[in-house]
């Protein structure tokens, strides 16, 4: 696999130095703001000063909408989150998925690629294929992934930030944040770590909301998600629906801040809310700002 | 904290032993996502093959209740399907494609480099006679795989085939009869096929890329396909030439390669 020679030498610690602070921001999927009533990412930045950045989710078969062109347009900072690729298969970084996503980011200029490290499909890339599965939870399944992420930093020459996954069936009996501290750690680099999807695990395996929180290499928690979610069921499981609604969770919101007080590398905070009007959104950002106070990143000036 | 030991250092065969046992957990997962008779046997203790005790465990220290939160997944298995094999659907039912899903054979979509839709249509064309295999056939070259070897061969998603005679006039009438909206004609009309008589005889079909590049099917010279079936695997020019001049190409072999490799039914590296 070609390297790309703008890959960030050093080791983590090193290279976080070199990265931006982004802030808090939006994210936004392919076609998100042309849903009805869903909010311009562009507009809640211009009038209400609430998107430092974007933070762009697509697959590359569907490359990138209106509104992340025009975001891209006007220079401001992005990230890129990967919605295709499953880290722990090496044949999934192929050079036709490479060259696509060396487009994108051309066009995009992110401060740096993220996502879920999971099953994000089975077999090859293929239509009906795509899921997304939390990874398996045993040791052994570290170093695959940690190899991938190393892979897919020497091609890009872009920081690759690990999330962990929504889901309903965790396999394996690790911690999940001890599986994303370990891998983070096997594969020197730093984290994403979506509260929402965490709340998800820790009620899935009745757990305390900051249960191993203090496991977690938090100096290497780089951005975080916060997202609406709403309880259910399934044939009286309990379960909560990651529906990026505007009702955050007060577990999740417990978690946010706890992380944002003990991670001192903390340069990202996103409120995933991408289908639901400004009007609806702006409450949340009103919130996240008063309870992250002092610890909410604040966006480098341009 | 607990440290974790260096896997970046591990060797890569060691890793590449994890990252395949991760993948097959994968596909064990995904398969009981769409199938409660899976999750009964793995949570009853029946045996099942090619599921090993370790990974076994693993599985059923899961809520059996958790594997079948995503209720309409298989659902969507099998319009992906629909969608793209309408005329197998019409003809076996979508209960056949659903059944496939829930069965064994499932897992070869699954497989590293495996396509549902392309799985799925080799399993259930031989049930659905002569248009099933030509769907099947639409469906493969909708997914060219690059070509391998040195030499001239057929192009990557090019078909040459014989069929019994009518096939290709049959399967246009049951598409036909599918209209614009296949998925709806199926599921909400309710249409489905018998299999329409075909042959005797047969006749020479083409599969290459239309104006928009997606593989259409036409008929073709006997001779031509002949040759083109022929070339499935790379060969040297003289060789390629020396075959097309037993089909019947005579002096106007050389030609006629320029010509196949100009329109893109041959290719050469």
């Amino acid at each position: 696999m070609p390297q790309d020679p703008r890959a960030p030498a050093g080791d983590f610690w090193t290279r976080v130095r070199a990265l931006p602070t982004l802030g808090l921001g939006v994210s936004t999927e392919y076609g998100a703001a042309a849903a009805p009533g869903a909010l311009d990412p562009r507009a809640l930045r211009l009038a209400h000063g609430c998107a430092d950045f974007l933070e762009v989710g697509v697959e590359l078969s569907r490359g990138l909408d209106p509104a992340a062109l025009a975001w891209a347009a006007e220079g401001w900072p992005t990230t890129y989150h990967f919605l295709d690729v499953n880290l722990d298969d090496p044949a999934d970084l192929d050079e036709g998925w490479l060259s696509g996503l060396r487009a994108l980011t051309a066009q995009l200029r992110p401060a740096w690629l993220c996502g879920d490290a999971g099953l994000w499909h089975f077999g090859r890339r293929d239509r009906g294929h795509m899921l997304l599965l939390p990874p398996i939870l045993i040791p052994e399944a570290i170093a695959p992934m940690a190899a991938g992420l190393r892979a897919l930093r020497a091609a890009t020459g872009l920081e690759v930030l690990p999330e962990n996954p929504p889901g309903a069936a965790f396999v394996g009996p690790m911690h999940l944040l001890d599986f994303f501290g370990q891998l983070a750690e096997a594969a020197d680099t730093g984290l994403l770590i979506d509260c929402a999807h965490l709340w998800m695990f820790q009620r899935a395996r009745g757990l305390h909301p900051l249960e191993a929180l203090d496991r977690l290499p938090l100096d290497r928690v780089i951005e975080l998600h916060i997202a609406g979610g709403r309880p259910t069921e399934h044939e009286g499981l309990d379960l909560i629906e990651d529906d990026h609604g505007i009702e955050v969770l007060p577990e999740t919101w417990q978690i946010a801040e706890h992380i944002a007080a003990r991670a001192p590398n903390l340069k990202a905070v996103i409120i995933e809310c991408e289908r639901n009007s400004i009007e609806a959104a702006l409450p949340l950002y009103a919130e996240c700002r008063a309870r992250l106070g002092a610890h909410l990143p604040r966006a480098e000036a341009p | 904290m607990s440290r974790p030991a260096d896997q970046s250092s591990a060797p890569d065969a060691i890793v590449a032993a994890a990252g395949a046992r991760v993948m097959a957990l994968h596909r064990w997962i995904v398969r009981l996502t769409i199938d409660p008779a899976l999750v009964d046997a793995v949570h009853s203790g029946a045996p099942i093959e090619g599921l090993q005790d370790e990974d076994r465990a693993l599985l059923r220290a899961v809520d059996p209740r958790a594997w079948g939160v995503d209720v309409h997944r298989r659902a969507r298995f099998v319009t992906t399907v629909l969608e793209e094999c309408p005329v197998i659907g019409a003809l076996l039912g979508p209960e056949a494609i659903d059944g496939w899903i829930g069965g064994p054979g499932f897992a070869a979509a699954l497989a590293p480099g495996g396509s549902l839709c392309l799985a799925a249509a080799e399993a259930l064309a031989p049930a659905a006679g002569p248009l099933g295999e030509l769907e099947r056939r639409l469906c493969a070259a909708r997914r060219p795989a690059p070509p391998v070897g040195r030499g001239i061969s057929l192009n990557s998603g090019v078909d040459a085939f014989f069929a019994p005679a009518g096939t290709l006039a049959a399967f246009a009438a049951a598409r036909a009869r599918l209209g614009p909206a296949p998925l709806r004609t199926l599921i909400e009309d309710g249409l489905r096929l018998r299999a329409p008589a075909v042959g005797p005889g047969e006749e020479a079909l083409l599969i290459s890329a239309d104006d928009r590049g997606q593989p259409g099917v036409s008929h073709g010279s006997p001779a031509l396909v002949r040759l083109l079936d022929a070339s499935r695997s790379p060969a040297p020019r003289a060789a390629v030439l020396s075959r097309a001049r037993k089909l019947g190409a005579g002096s106007g072999a050389a030609e006629l390669i320029d010509a196949l490799l100009g329109e893109g039914l041959l290719c050469a590296r």
